[in-house]
């Protein structure tokens, strides 16, 4: 089953998604099919266990099957208004299921966020990727290492501030405001390169 | 708390897009979200920006067959709802298993919805401006044996539900005919309006705006409720049912 899909092919997902709000299941499978691959990317990262992952992804098919018609594409792209059903689907799980989740990766939660937030770890790795990708590595090499480092925990693995606060070993509100700044400098940046609403 | 006010605003949409409010803060935006476009526009904002971030996410494995049989499962080959649940007291268990059973019921009612709006206006006193009909909620219930009975259409961002009966239907002493409506991700319906009055067509004040009310909903119903106290969920079977349109 193929799985990719890239930017080029939103006209394709609004399409299938106005044919899903009338009944169409042919649609509905080529969406599954254009999709399903980089949304169980965005599931698995956040949960970082792949039965939950697929759990999530088929939670979010159904969610899609019953509310395509409320997909606005005035608001945004498709592929956007599909990753926010799988991620926030995610964090919801992540958050209700936490103890399975240290069970399954056989170590308490301290630890586990320590290896989250460990320098050159998978997601600041994933976020410097982004921000070369994007074009924004000056703009961004303002933030510090921690305010990075935030902002990668709560977006790629959907942690809470307070687990961010314990990951990076600093007060509740200082990691509030590195995540905050850390967003801040990003639409600033992307604002800068015309890719963001200004 | 006014939670259009810029700073708050800007501020509530981040934390909404990055998932970091409360569940009960969440639910409260959610609603916000549900009726103020710019709200809805601020989020959405917050989401693009965000997904720029996917450029440097690592690939997972792909999900395996099973995810898609399941999901064909849950959506195609359900079983009847168990008696007692949300919708166990409707009529229509079995008299609208026929035609309502999802997905044909709906994308039948809603092809049926678009229809009437868009191509008799006329029937619910909207002007046909410009060639296109206003973004409406609308619906076509049916009665039990698929006759359309009431036709429904409230503006998008309007507070009011037009309502006009395609058959007779009485209205017995001391009740009010009642229109709710729920979503299949929640199905406990939720009252949208009523009125007392005979005639044909008649207007409903809605105590929020359409798109709060039925923004989510993807089914009404028709119930004939005692009036005065008007209950927080029906107490009479539902004589007609169809699917909530979104027309724009």
């Amino acid at each position: 089953m193929a799985n990719r899909t890239d930017p080029s092919d939103n006209d394709d997902l609004a399409r299938w998604l106005a044919r899903i709000a009338l009944g169409d299941r042919q649609a509905f499978e080529q969406l599954y099919r254009a999709t399903s691959g980089t949304l169980m990317s965005v599931a698995w990262r956040v949960l970082q266990h792949r039965d939950l992952a697929e759990e999530v992804l088929q939670d979010a098919f159904v969610k899609v099957w019953h509310s395509a018609g409320t997909y606005d594409a005035r608001l945004g792209l498709p592929m956007t208004w599909l990753i926010n059903i799988v991620r926030h689907r995610a964090i919801d799980l992540r958050r209700s299921r936490s103890a399975a989740l240290v069970s399954a990766h056989g170590q308490d939660d301290s630890e586990r966020l320590a290896a989250m937030a460990a320098p050159g770890a998978g997601p600041e790795q994933w976020l410097d990727t982004a921000i070369q990708r994007i074009g924004v590595q000056e703009c961004m090499g303002q933030l510090t290492s921690a305010q990075r480092q935030a902002l990668a925990l709560v977006y790629y693995q959907g942690l809470t501030h307070v687990e961010v606060a314990r990951a990076l070993e600093a007060p509740l509100g200082t990691a509030k405001a590195w995540v905050r700044r850390g967003l801040d400098y990003l639409r600033t940046c992307l604002q800068g390169r015309g890719m963001a609403a200004s | 708390m006014n939670y259009l006010r810029p700073e708050l605003l800007d501020a509530l949409a981040r934390s909404h897009a990055l998932g970091t409010l409360s569940p009960g803060a969440a639910r409260r935006f959610a609603r916000v979200v549900a009726g103020s476009a710019v709200a809805a526009q601020a989020v959405a904002d917050w989401q693009g920006v965000l997904q720029t971030l996917e450029q440097g996410a690592p690939r997972a494995s792909e999900p395996r067959p099973r995810v898609w049989e399941g999901v064909q499962q849950r959506l195609f080959e359900r079983t009847p709802a168990p008696a007692g649940d949300a919708r166990g007291r409707r009529v229509s268990a079995g008299a609208f298993a026929g035609w309502l059973r999802w997905p044909v019921g709906l994308a039948a009612g809603a092809l049926l919805s678009w229809s009437v709006l868009v191509l008799r206006p006329q029937a619910f006193d909207l002007e046909a401006a410009s060639g296109a009909a206003p973004a409406s909620y609308v619906g076509v219930l049916q009665d039990p044996q698929g006759h359309a009975l009431l036709a429904t259409t409230a503006r998008r961002h309007g507070n009011v539900l037009t309502v006009r009966l395609l058959r007779p239907v009485a209205i017995e002493p001391g009740h009010a005919l009642t229109v709710w409506a729920w979503s299949d991700a929640d199905p406990a319906p939720r009252r949208v309006g009523s009125w007392t009055t005979a005639g044909q067509t008649s207007t409903v004040a809605l105590p929020a705006p359409a798109e709060a009310l039925l923004g989510k909903m993807t089914h009404l119903g028709l119930s004939n409720e005692a009036d005065g106290a008007v209950p927080g969920s029906p107490t009479r079977p539902f004589i007609a049912e169809g699917a909530c349109a979104k027309v724009w």
